[in-house]
């Protein structure tokens, strides 16, 4: 990673937010809004793979939502390539769309049903006019087998597919116009684990032939470990710690990164570890705990968790490994 | 040696379908002893839902059991009347599933429903019945439980549901608890809570537990024995630590060298070829053999039965991973 560390980073993201209000129960009840995502910062360089991990409504999507524009922040900026994504012009727009993709869980509700796959496979390319008619056919049948399916499926239809093949046409889908960044929500989680490995080795070739960089958000934290160069943990639309793979995973030192990684069951029964188990619930992203928003849940909160929301700060020295938590930053756990 | 808890024998369940019978579980054989966990594992459509709900008599209409017994402390269920079944499922064997709210009456509040299992299955009075209820949220661990008893399902948490599930379950001490993906849609964190809380209650109480999960940490967690299910069938059954350390079915080492860990980076992950086929399109022979590295011959024309090896365990292979 030192040579793209080195360069300009190919996604840069800034204090990113977006707020959502909630329809009222009744008209004179007070507004509630959920803080989806909150002062977000990362950046993800040419080529690499960031994991984004965290619980169910943590703001995962919300933000892979937000990098392609799918959503309009309230606050703070995309940049791709040094160029904000936001407010450009029809052409520029269309070259954003070249370079960044997504993918998501469902590849069964990605797909026309009614349009072959080959066809689907070549569409991107007929509407940005990529090259001529026969040489997106030609594309589209070799992207066909580089994610490992054979020629002579190109004329089936989605529903003749297994999950995992939908979800290797999905992938040729977004891989055909060569994009440089891939946001991939959930890619596997839809998946039967046999499966789940085909697709993230699937993954992973694609990105040492194409040089593509992903954004990999998933609950799955076992797949993030094996697919991530970096990982950030998010917890009620923050970002928590943010680390490289291996720091991350051997060395968590957020106590909810820390939870999280014991909380996940060893496929090994001679491990039967003891855990950090948390107390309670997340609490709710609409009015979420002032100061520390994990201080309700956390084992090791102290008073002034309650009232100083932390910022991230590196640790053990390394400047990659960042953690927002007070009592980390004060060496007290 | 004393008969198990539940007895499931050549179990054989069809379904009708527009596109024409099909069998969904085919032969399998499991028992679960009392106080132990078995773990019903594979992948998706293997057949594991539908054997727990034979057990229990609740399949759906177009599903037929049609061949084999199941034996519920030496009674054979099929000679159960409707009402037989319906006072097993509430008192003997009760059953949690993947999501809390099939279980739960959206229009009672927990306490009220709580309440009443207790009075119609365990003849308990009102007020001993609300000592009960209170009892029963504190145990499943329900944090301000005199509180929680007026709310309604739609206001708990998924794990909160789950764990006033579990209390339903446990209202009628029961012997036997079927949960079926019962943390499978909870965050990982809630995950461990209910898992630790089945544990639990498990030991304290001395429950026998047939858990279905598709995630083999689980599995590893939880299982005393494992059955390994592939196409309806029981491929591998094993004790826990046997069938983690040497895998005998070559179903089982791929599943297991297939799955990432948590604790280890792996250049590569094994796969298993191709996918699970259809059971509208079950291979003649062995089902898994179009897929399995050790096919041979026999693999492809005939069925392997299970057969139980001396070290216990079970395997369904002509071929087995050498040890
Ligand atoms: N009501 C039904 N009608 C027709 N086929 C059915 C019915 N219920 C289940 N099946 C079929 O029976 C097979 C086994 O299903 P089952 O639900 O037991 O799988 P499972 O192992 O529990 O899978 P999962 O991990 O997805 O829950 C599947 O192929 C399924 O499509
Ligand atoms: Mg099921």
């Amino acid at each position: 990673m030192s040579i793209a560390a080195a360069s300009a980073p190919l996604l840069e993201v800034r204090g990113l937010s977006r707020h959502f209000r909630l329809a009222r129960p009744w008209p004179w009840a007070p507004v509630a809004e959920v803080r989806a995502v909150d002062d977000v910062s990362f950046e993800l360089h040419v080529g690499e793979t960031l994991g984004l991990v965290g619980e169910s409504g943590c703001g995962k999507s919300t933000t892979g939502r937000l990098v392609l524009d799918l959503l309009a922040p309230d606050g703070g900026e995309v940049r791709i390539d040094g160029r904000s994504i936001r407010h450009l012009s029809a052409e520029e727009g269309r070259g954003l769309r070249r370079k960044a993709q997504i993918i998501f869980q469902d590849a069964a509700s990605a797909l026309n049903p009614r349009l072959p796959i080959g066809a689907q496979i070549r569409e991107p390319l007929d509407i940005h006019g990529v090259g001529d008619s026969a040489s997106r056919v030609a594309a589209a049948l070799q992207m066909l087998r580089a994610v490992g399916l054979q020629g002579d499926m190109a004329g089936r239809y989605p529903h003749e597919l297994s999950g995992g093949q939908q979800q290797r046409v999905v992938i040729a889908r977004a891989l055909i116009l060569q994009p440089r960044l891939v946001v991939c929500d959930e890619p596997v989680s839809a998946l039967d684990v046999s499966v789940q490995a085909q697709v993230v080795n699937l993954l992973k070739d694609l990105q040492r032939q194409f040089g593509v960089a992903y954004l990999f958000i998933s609950h799955a934290l076992s797949v993030v470990r094996h697919i991530s160069d970096r990982v950030a943990v998010m917890y009620l639309g923050q970002i928590v710690e943010t680390a490289t793979r291996d720091d991350l995973f051997d060395r968590p030192r957020h106590p909810y990164t820390r939870a999280l990684i014991s909380a996940i069951p060893v496929p090994d029964p001679r491990l039967r570890r003891e855990r950090l188990l948390l107390v309670g619930d997340p609490p709710s992203a609409v009015n979420p705990p002032a100061g520390c928003r994990f201080h309700t849940r956390c084992p090791f909160v102290v008073e002034d968790c309650k009232t100083a929301m932390p910022t991230l700060r590196a640790v053990n020295g390394e400047p990659t490994h960042q953690v927002a938590c007070h009592r980390v930053a004060r060496g007290e756990i | 040696m004393s008969a198990p808890l539940l007895s499931i024998e050549n179990l054989t369940v069809g379904f009708s379908t527009e596109r024409g019978p099909v069998t969904a579980v085919r032969g399998v054989s499991l028992a679960v002893d009392a106080g132990e966990t078995l773990c019903l594992v594979g992948e998706s459509g293997c057949g594991k839902s539908v054997t727990c709900h034979a057990v229990l008599g609740l399949l759906p209409s177009n599903g037929r059991v049609t061949g084999g017994r199941i034996l519920f402390e030496d009674r054979d269920l099929a000679a159960f009347s409707e009402r037989e079944l319906e006072r097993l499922r509430g008192r003997e064997v009760a059953m949690i599933f993947q999501d809390p709210l099939t279980a739960l009456n959206p229009v009672h509040s927990i306490g009220k429903q709580l309440a009443e299992v207790l009075i119609l299955h365990r003849g308990l009075s009102w007020d001993a019945a609300k000592a009960e209820v209170k009892r029963l949220l504190d145990r499943v661990r329900i944090p301000d439980a005199g509180r929680r008893l007026g709310e309604y399902p739609h206001q708990l948490s998924g794990g909160m549901n789950q764990r006033v599930a579990i209390a339903m379950a446990m209202a009628c001490r029961p012997k036997l608890i079927i949960a079926d993906e019962p943390t499978t849609a909870l965050d990982v964190t809630i995950q461990a809570q209910i898992l630790e809380l089945l544990r639990e209650l498990q030991a304290e109480e001395g429950l026998a537990l047939m858990l279905v999960t598709h995630d083999l940490g689980v599995v590893a967690e939880m299982a005393d024995r494992v059955a390994v299910m592939y196409l309806g069938r029981v491929a591998e059954e094993a004790a826990v630590n046997d069938l983690f350390s040497a895998p005998c079915h070559p179903y089982t080492r791929g599943l297991l060298r297939s799955i990432p860990r948590i604790d280890e980076n792996v250049a590569r992950l094994a796969t298993i070829e191709g996918s699970v086929p259809s059971l509208h399109a079950v291979p003649a022979g062995c089902p898994f053999a179009p897929r399995c590295e050790n096919a041979c011959t026999a693999c492809v024309e005939h069925v392997p039965e299970p057969l139980v090896r001396a070290d216990g365990r079970r395997v369904a292979c002509f071929a087995p991973v050498a040890a």
